[in-house]
């Protein structure tokens, strides 16, 4: 059962932690605004013969790459974080402490995340507000209902992969494959900054392998065209099959890298 | 109670890079306990002594469920610290050694009201219980201070705080004043005789090099060498025997001596 005081704790923790680096806030919020500002001129300069494969989003170069940029970045997040705090407290000699306590280490594990995903959703909303007032991004026609649900699979799909990421950090400490393999696959073939349809034929039908690319292309759908939940049923559906398989898996797997690293003494190891 | 029965713990020994070429798939292993078995009852005070890698930490770590043992059964009142490990683990308050192990940008209290409230504290109780603690180990008025300010005494002092917080049957500390200057240690002992076991219930169980220390806070001595337990009794049957803890101490420490008094004890 879920204890809201638990997350309260911890959300509380890493908020303090947070804002006792003094430059973090600042660096963190503002800084995404010199990414937006280079992919705004970028966008300007894009030759025309490509709006042919972003006609289907509108045909707005920017408005595309945002929603590529902001989104994969959240999703590596969450792929990352999972196993980026378990090292960190590895590195910071913390996680034999937690690990003593009367919490269990699933529950450790995705408080201790928590915090980013609130922090870098935030960050998220002030890149999409900062390109609505000054870049010119039209929003006016999202459907909100099938953002959210695309959001929330598209969450279910790449959590359970972070899940798998922070199992693979207990085990191999460093250089954990699931993190690297999505981070290397999400920018050629999830299309983040180009559409797919303008790879070679080959390589498209890699694509349909990557989680991203469908996660990208019905939240763009949603926000840019406003599709329903109806005419993005393939998508949804795809990920929450995704979803539905990893994530009892992602929990199975961690749950035995913890009981490997406890049997074998290289838990807190790094 | 705490049952063991044969405890074996094996560690992997770290593959150099040939071995991973050569050997892929062996891997060589190093036994840090060898078929321990013992019982604790509730309110025993016991010292586990013996020289550095002996396997007192490596033990400790297993009744605290950090540790999974490679075979054999280790139950902390009815649970099996492998199986039931959070449920054995609701008896046991660990406190580490290891000076790193709190939030360095946070400050003595608001450490220990994290680490309360993962021990199912919350809200008023929490509050009382963090509190409470502060004041027994003497760190109220530094309490709002970063712990990346603190002393070693003191960080020692708020392990100890955070070790009681979930009010254990069984008490663990690693060699609590290993990093201590003999007032600071000293004054932990007192700390952990006066206040801590004030509770005669309370299991005791330290790990350390410190004779004096074992004296003043324990009962009983454990003394371990090679991974498996040589010795458990108590120290007024050693100071009847030897005069003294020390004379106990330098006895077990020669080999010559232990074989001895092995075949005295056999």
């Amino acid at each position: 059962m879920m204890r809201l005081y638990k997350l309260q704790a911890f959300i509380k923790r890493d908020f303090t932690i947070f804002l006792s680096y003094k430059m973090a806030l600042i660096t963190t919020t503002f800084g995404t605004v010199f990414p937006l500002l280079t992919y705004f001129f970028i966008a300007k300069m894009v030759p025309s013969k490509t709006e042919g494969s972003l006609a289907l989003y509108g045909g707005d170069y920017f408005s595309f790459t945002l929603i590529g940029i902001a989104f994969t970045t959240y999703f590596m997040m969450a792929v990352q974080e999972f196993s980026a705090t378990t090292r960190r407290d590895q590195m910071a000699g913390c996680l034999e402490a937690l690990l003593s306590s009367q919490t269990d280490t699933k529950t450790i594990i995705f408080m201790s995340a928590i915090f980013k995903f609130i922090h870098n959703g935030t960050v998220l909303i002030f890149m999409f507000i900062v390109s609505a007032l000054f870049l010119g991004f039209d929003m006016s026609n999202i459907n909100i209902l099938s953002t959210l649900l695309t959001l929330i699979l598209s969450l279910g799909v790449f959590i359970s992969l972070g899940i798998f990421s922070a199992g693979g950090t207990i085990i191999f400490k460093q250089g954990e494959p699931f993190s690297i393999v999505f981070g290397a696959l999400s920018s050629l073939l999830g299309g983040a900054v180009f559409p797919v349809a303008i790879l070679p034929d080959g390589l498209q039908k890699f694509t349909y392998l990557v989680p991203i690319k469908y996660s990208l292309d019905a939240l763009r759908l949603s926000i840019l065209q406003g599709y329903s939940i109806q005419m993005l049923s393939n998508q949804l559906i795809i990920l929450f099959c995704i979803a539905i398989v990893l994530f009892p898996l992602s929990l199975k797997f961690f749950e035995w890298a913890v009981e490997k690293g406890k049997k074998s003494g290289t838990l807190m190891q790094y | 109670m705490i049952s063991a029965k044969n405890i074996v713990m094996q560690f992997p020994i770290p593959k150099r890079y040939i071995e991973y070429i050569t050997k892929p798939f062996s891997n060589n292993y190093f036994k840090a306990l060898k078929g321990v078995d013992i019982e604790i009852r509730p309110g025993d005070r016991i010292a586990f002594l013996g020289a550095n890698g002996a396997g007192k930490t490596t033990f400790l770590k297993i009744i605290g469920g950090l540790l999974y043992p490679s075979s054999g059964t280790l139950m902390v009142d009815t649970y099996d610290t492998s199986k039931d490990n959070l449920k054995a683990r609701k008896h046991v308050g660990f406190v580490l050694n290891e000076e790193r192990s709190f939030y360095w940008r946070l400050t003595g209290e608001e450490n220990l009201l994290f680490f309360g409230a993962l021990d199912n504290l919350k809200g008023k109780e929490l509050h009382a219980k963090v509190e409470e603690l502060i004041k027994m180990v003497g760190l109220e008025f530094s309490k709002n201070k970063l712990f990346a300010g603190y002393s070693s005494g003191m960080k020692q002092r708020l392990a100890i705080a955070r070790g009681l917080l979930s009010n254990p049957d069984i008490l663990i500390l690693d060699e609590p004043t290993r990093t201590l200057d003999p007032i600071s240690a000293k004054d932990i002992a007192t700390i952990i005789s006066e206040r801590v076991h004030e509770s005669k219930e309370r299991t005791l169980l330290i790990a350390t090099h410190s004779l004096a220390e074992a004296k003043i806070l324990c009962d009983k001595i454990c003394f371990m060498k090679d991974g498996q337990i040589v010795d458990f009794c108590s120290i007024k049957e050693i100071e009847g025997k030897y005069n003294s803890l020390e004379n106990y101490y330098k006895t077990m420490t020669n080999t010559k001596n232990q074989q001895y008094h092995l075949a005295q004890v056999k």
